[in-house]
């Protein structure tokens, strides 16, 4: 039994996300989870901290996390790759945890676009964000709102491309592209009132 | 790595790992989850099921005690 076991677990870690993914529909088993666990666990941890601070908060929130996709796994469709599918997931169960937290904040947004060609800036606005030393861009990530900490990590940790943020928040493009530009200039006006000008 | 190229945000929290128990946490969880959709499902679903069958065999007897 054993031995049986080792053999599917040697040969789980040879098959594609969506082959596991084919597997836990097919059998239930929970071993194939098992090894989704093992390739993404530490990733949904990580952003939960990133999202939440707190590591015991992102502990839990990392379970459930898991636990939630396990039980829409039937729910992915294979547009998108695994990942993208459940870091929206822990996007939305952070960002909804931290609203509850906090629910007098109020996080003011309006899908306004004001004709700038956001495409153009962002190249210089990118290189002004990877200047910031990674000690500094954890504590100031903390001072965003929990919608603008998302969308910056969504961007710049996760590359995703403004489709993909687009499918994960609901929005339309230049909503996506303002929110984004919006969310960078905060961080980088919070940069220089913090560490000054340069 | 070109220092132009480095990007911060993949440097976030890189270190940070989940304790080992909390692997096998999830899986208990998941394995109870699906220990009580089966229950529900077997109350809901199969009982169904269960009850045509009974109902069926039901109909059939009396209308084979009513038509000899």
């Amino acid at each position: 039994m054993e031995t049986a076991e080792k053999i599917l677990v040697e040969d789980i870690s040879s098959l594609s996300d969506r082959q596991i993914i084919e597997q836990i529909l097919l059998t239930g088993k929970t071993v194939y989870f098992g090894a989704l666990y093992d390739r993404y666990a530490n990733k949904v941890y990580r952003k939960c901290i990133s999202m939440v601070k707190s590591r015991e908060d992102a502990r839990d929130l990392t379970h459930d996390i898991l636990v939630k996709a396990f039980l829409k796994i039937s729910s992915f469709q294979g547009n998108s790759s695994f990942s993208t599918w459940i870091y929206t997931i822990t996007y939305n169960h952070c960002i909804d945890f931290l609203r509850q937290k906090q629910k007098n904040r109020v996080v003011e947004y309006n899908n306004v676009t004001d004709g700038h060609d956001l495409e153009e800036v962002d190249e210089i606005e990118n290189k002004k964000l990877f200047e910031i030393e990674v000690g500094r861009l954890k504590e100031l990530l903390f001072e965003l709102s929990e919608d603008d900490r998302a969308i910056i990590l969504m961007k710049y940790q996760d590359e995703m491309s403004i489709e993909q943020i687009r499918t994960v928040l609901k929005l339309s493009s230049s909503a996506v592209k303002m929110r984004l530009k919006r969310a960078r200039d905060r961080l980088r006006k919070l940069y220089e009132k913090t560490y000054g000008t340069r | 790595m070109n220092a132009e190229d480095f990007n911060p945000f993949k440097s976030l929290n890189v270190h940070d790992e989940l304790p080992e128990e909390d692997r096998k946490k999830v899986l208990d969880t998941i394995d109870t989850m699906k220990f009580i959709i089966g229950v529900a499902d077997l109350f809901t679903t199969k009982q169904v099921e269960v009850n045509t069958d009974i109902f069926s065999a039901f109909v059939s007897s009396s209308f084979k005690e009513t038509n000899g």
